[in-house]
């Protein structure tokens, strides 16, 4: 890795930078090997996942693992099963972000503002129901849906796992945006109404712009953590109208043989959306956080 | 909860009543609180009190004259009893509080050193961040395949062919059998089996962590980044060593961001799923795959139930100790 | 009491109600104006019938019944989800699935607590001639004569071996008894042919308790008596256990066997890594094609090797896994009329035939078809192997039986408890069960 330390590193010992170098390269190594694993694996044929020595050059590496994504296009063909994944991943994870964003930035600007007795705890609770384990909640959520609301027809549908996921994060939501309204000052909000703004065009018009990167931080881990769901699909969504990615995944590795090539493809297609997201706005979700919960 | 007033004819009254009170100001708040209570009560609170009456009879499934329902007699704490004096709930117990705690460790510490080690400017550090934070965007079902590739028992796998390859094995290790640890060592094999430590929840640790890891240290390194330098060029002038540094400056000052560390982890690791289950099944169970093994599997909805509801508590529990310090520190 | 349990329904119903404004419109059936019959089938994504199969088999049903407008829905799960499917889809007033896979191990579950209907009669009225499927399989699927589905296909395990790798070692066949399958084992990884000679499914999951209940029959015996006891810790089923702990003690099979579910196994044997799979029909199709195996023209499959003495009407022990259909209770009465023509439809002889590639027919006519024959050159031994299988207990609290059975095998296999002492204490946990 080609690193040039600060000139106060420099002036305390070359020592520690060598092994500032060493421990970083060890750091990319762990990180992409498993990386580079995946891909490799994804331009393999089949017989060449389960040959002992493994290649770890891409030899005559095809991408005909990822064509089979795309191609033959018929029901219930790999393509068929991977289209309505990766639909169904989209709208549920989007969505649930905006929903997640406006309720819950409404609350937390509640809890933030308001002189309503409990709000704190409140804002605790929100949090804790976020801690709680899915399972826990999946069996009532089970016959909730089939018996006693049978009549909606909510089994099976987007509609109901984007109700699940937004109960899943909009705790986190609550707690963090609430840092963010603590920490702008109420003056800023008085001075706008003092212009005549009513307290609703003051909130979008001066405080939510001002709250813009814990909605970004909040927004991008709320749909990371919708998109990465595994077993509220499995449970109540197991049809095309409502299978996600994880799902898809996990039925491909399961249906004949384990076509690790074919899985591995699937997988960087899954990983590739949340992937762009942590590239360009990896830096956001981190300050977003920090900001919104230190209040530094 | 009774109200004898809900009773009496002139509701609409009521209604404006109760809005009068809350009218202006607080009408907007409530408005606007109204959509998150709503959620928070349907889809946490009374799904959470639905487990616990669950629990508390031996409910299962049944299909009479057609119908399909849930539904079973009130047995009182009987579950709970099953439960305790079940072997495998306290297995699958030790198992959820190995994985959680060894889990928190190498995040609290490899997580600072990873913060540490990029807390100094250096070129390429985007490029450097941007790499090592991929990981954490890989979905858990994709990393934990991903993870069962590298571990493939065969000599085909992944690290079992490096490693045959260097001679560092003379066979393939089987990463993934839960097997006892040191077998050679007993009483070392013994203590560390006691603690639910085998060879495959460490492993499944580290592909965990292969993902986990970024976020925490980023998230850490947030944090140190916030401190005033001038913090360390007083301790220097002082002549403070590095690790009276560290100690003494870093750990507090961090410790803020580090329980919202926790927090996130804890629930993510507490609910622990998806890796476990894809690739291990039903053979190495901590608590949440022990309650979806005796619900959908057994057909043990109560004591599925009770299970669920007993991670449910301890997850309420630990949130408590978290907020409550947390608050406490806001306070200051 | 009351009041709350209203307003509760009512808290919940209005958050999804809300919640779902926001949502986008769900995925529902093609519902054109023509009044169609969906009919919503719950499959498992497996080898053979695959996916795409199963649809080609719906659009022809489709075809067949054009003028009542039915369209066939499958929704495909991988095999362990299966069960928790039907098992919560029976919870629901009425059915999500009006046709379902049924794995023969769960008949007794599906039959004491009424989730699926017997089918008796309908067999009855119009499967002219029942004797057409061979009775074990039958078998499989009746209890106290109640037969709780309809048999579509035929799986059991064969023996394959490598016989390249046997040819080597210095053998002109397959081993005919337990030791000589022992002697191979041993010859074959003394002269460093193969480091492991077998691999086998023995994870902790359903397949080890196949593989357990197959090489106890092996052994000619059953783990349960005809009183229904659990006898795991005599005779032939403790030999058995103590055959496979000695296999993984002395390094014959690969110790990867422990984390190994049967498409792992299958990857082993098809990448030249074992000499010895004993496995499900879908190795027959894999080891001899090109782009999915490695020892292409060296995969043989055979019979079974048994103790002397035992099996000796078969000649070999094989374990039965059939999948039958099945029509859940919760099935309004109207959509029953429709699932028992889909079943008629997908199990019948002539559709049957038409997907021989597929898996091996329930039905002896097809079975022993000239067609058959040409397809599948083993099928004297197929024949064999099913004449040969045994099966897994069949009780209503099965896939607890079977947990512990898993539990304790694989204990005892990798020596963290003796076989003696494994035994005991499965025999003990599952007669602790029953009370």
């Amino acid at each position: 890795m080609n690193m040039m330390t600060t000139r106060r590193a420099r002036r305390h010992a070359q020592p520690t930078a060598i092994v500032r170098v060493i421990l970083l390269t060890l750091l990319l190594v762990w990180t992409l090997t498993p990386l580079y694993f995946l891909v490799l694996t994804s331009l393999k044929s089949y017989v060449g996942t389960i040959a002992y020595p493994q290649s770890w050059v891409p030899t005559g590496g095809s991408l005909a693992n990822y064509a089979l994504m795309f191609q033959n296009f018929s029901a219930d063909s790999v393509s068929y099963r991977f289209f309505y994944a990766m639909r169904n991943s989209l709208i549920a994870s989007t969505v649930t972000t905006i929903l997640n964003l406006v309720v819950g930035s409404a609350a937390a600007y509640v809890l933030a503002r308001s002189r309503i007795r409990g709000k704190n705890i409140l804002t605790m609770a929100f949090l804790a129901s976020n801690l709680l384990p899915t399972v826990s909640l999946i069996i009532p959520f089970y016959v909730l849906t089939v018996s006693y609301l049978g009549g909606l027809h909510l089994y099976d549908t987007n509609t109901l796992l984007i109700i699940l996921y937004t109960s899943f994060s909009l705790g986190l939501v609550i707690w963090i945006m609430r840092g963010y309204f603590d920490s702008i000052p109420i003056e800023l909000e008085e001075a706008a109404r003092v212009d005549g703004a009513s307290r609703m065009i003051s909130l979008l018009r001066v405080i939510m712009p001002l709250a813009v990167p814990g909605l970004i931080a909040t927004g991008l881990l709320t749909f990371l953590t919708s998109w990465d769901n595994f077993i509220l699909p499995l449970v109540l969504g197991p049809d095309q109208s409502a299978y996600n990615l994880p799902f898809f995944i996990y039925s491909l590795n399961g249906q004949y043989l384990h076509l690790n090539n074919e899985v591995a493809a699937g997988g960087v297609l899954a990983a590739l959306p949340p992937v762009l997201i942590i590239l360009f706005f990896g830096k956001y979700i981190v300050s977003g956080l920090t900001a919104g919960s230190v209040k530094g | 909860m009774a109200n004898p007033e809900l009773s009496q004819p002139p509701r609409p009254s009521l209604m404006r009543r109760y809005f009068r009170r809350v009218s202006g100001e607080n009408a907007w708040f409530v408005l606007l609180l109204i959509p998150a209570v709503v959620i928070l009560l349907g889809v946490i609170v009374i799904p959470m009190l639905w487990t616990l009456k669950m629990s508390l009879a031996n409910t299962s499934v049944s299909v009479v004259g057609g119908r399909g329902s849930v539904g079973g007699q009130f047995v009182g704490w009987r579950n709970y009893i099953f439960l305790l004096t079940d072997p495998q709930f306290w297995v699958a117990l030790r198992e959820t509080l190995y994985f959680w705690i060894v889990s928190i460790g190498i995040e609290v510490t490899l997580g600072i050193g990873m913060a540490l080690l990029l807390n100094r400017p250096f070129r390429g550090f985007w490029l450097v961040r941007a790499v090592i934070f991929i990981p954490w965007a890989i979905p858990t079902v994709v990393n934990a395949t991903l993870w069962g590739m590298i571990f493939n028992g065969n000599n085909y796998g992944a690290l079992n062919d490096l490693l045959l390859r260097w001679h560092w094995i003379a066979a393939p290790v089987v990463w993934l059998n839960p097997s006892p640890l040191f077998a050679r060592i007993p009483w070392l094999s013994h203590a560390l089996s006691a603690i639910g430590s085998n060879l495959a929840i460490n492993a499944i640790i580290v592909g965990d962590e292969w993902k986990t890891l970024p976020l925490v240290a980023f998230l850490v390194l947030a944090g140190l980044q916030m401190i005033p330098q001038d913090f360390y060029e007083a301790a220097r002038i002082e002549g403070a060593s590095a690790w009276t540094q560290f100690n003494k400056i870093t750990l507090p000052l961090i410790g803020p961001v580090l329980s919202v560390v926790l927090i996130l982890r804890t629930m993510q690791l507490l609910r622990a799923f998806t890796i476990l289950f894809t690739l291990e099944g039903y053979g190495l169970p901590v608590l949440s795959i022990g309650a979806y093994q005796q619900a959908f599997s057994f057909g043990n909805f109560g004591i599925g139930s009770a299970e669920a509801f007993i991670i449910g508590v301890m997850a309420l529990v630990i949130a408590y100790f978290y907020v409550r310090k947390l608050y406490r520190e806001e306070m200051q | 009491m009351h009041f709350w349990r209203k307003f509760s329904l009512a808290a919940a119903g209005l958050t999804m109600v809300v919640a779902g404004c926001g949502s986008s419109p769900s995925a529902t059936p093609s519902s054109s104006s023509v009044h169609t019959i969906t009919l919503n089938v719950l499959y498992m994504n497996q080898a053979g019938y695959t996916t795409q199969v199963l649809q080609k088999m719906g659009q022809e049903f489709a075809a067949k019944y054009r003028s009542d407008h039915v369209h066939v829905h499958f929704t495909f799960l991988p095999y362990p989800e299966m069960h928790n499917a039907i098992v919560t889809a029976a919870a629901a007033p009425t059915a999500q699935y009006d046709v379902v896979l049924s794995d023969l191990i769960w008949t007794a579950e599906f039959a004491q607590k009424g989730y699926t209907i017997p089918l008796n009669s309908d067999i009855n009225r119009y499967i002219s001639n029942p004797q057409g499927i061979p009775s074990a399989i039958w078998n499989g699927f009746t209890i106290n004569g109640k037969i709780m589905a309809m048999p579509f296909l035929a799986n059991f395990q064969n023996f394959y071996y490598n016989k390249k790798m046997l040819q080597q070692a210095g053998f002109s066949g397959p081993p005919k008894t337990m030791n000589q399958w022992l002697a191979q084992m041993v010859a074959l990884k003394q002269k460093g042919i193969v480091q492991y000679p077998y691999e086998d499914s023995w994870k902790q999951a359903e397949g080890l308790t196949c593989d357990y209940v197959r090489t106890a029959g092996e052994f000619g015996a059953h783990l349960f008596n005809k009183q229904g006891q659990p006898i795991m810790n005599q005779g032939g089923a403790l030999q058995a256990l103590t055959f496979m702990h000695k296999l993984y003690q002395d390094g014959l099979v690969n110790p990867n066997s422990l984390t190994a579910d049967e498409p792992t196994a299958a990857d082993a044997f098809a990448s030249g890594q074992a000499a010895f799979n004993t496995n499900w029909t879908f190795v027959t199709g894999i080891m001899n094609t090109p782009s999915e195996s490695k020892i292409v023209g060296d995969g043989v499959v055979g019979t079974f090797p048994v103790q002397p003495g035992t099996n000796t009407a078969t000649g070999t022990a094989s374990v039965s896994g059939f999948q039958g259909l099945a029509i859940p209770a919760n099935v309004p009465a109207n959509m029953q009329t429709w699932a028992w023509k889909w079943i008629q439809f997908a199990t019948s002889p002539q559709v049957q035939a038409q997907h021989l590639h597929s898996q091996w027919p329930v039905w002896s006519s097809v079975a022993s078809s000239s067609q058959e024959q040409q397809l599948n050159p083993a099928y004297a031994v197929y024949e064999a192997n099913l004449a040969g299988v045994y099966n897994r207990p069949k009780v209503a609290n099965y896939l607890q039986v079977s947990a512990i059975i898993q539990q304790y095998v694989h204990e005892a296999i990798q020596g963290t408890i003796p076989v003696q002492t494994a035994a005991n204490d499965m025999v003990q946990q599952i007669t602790a069960l029953g009370k």
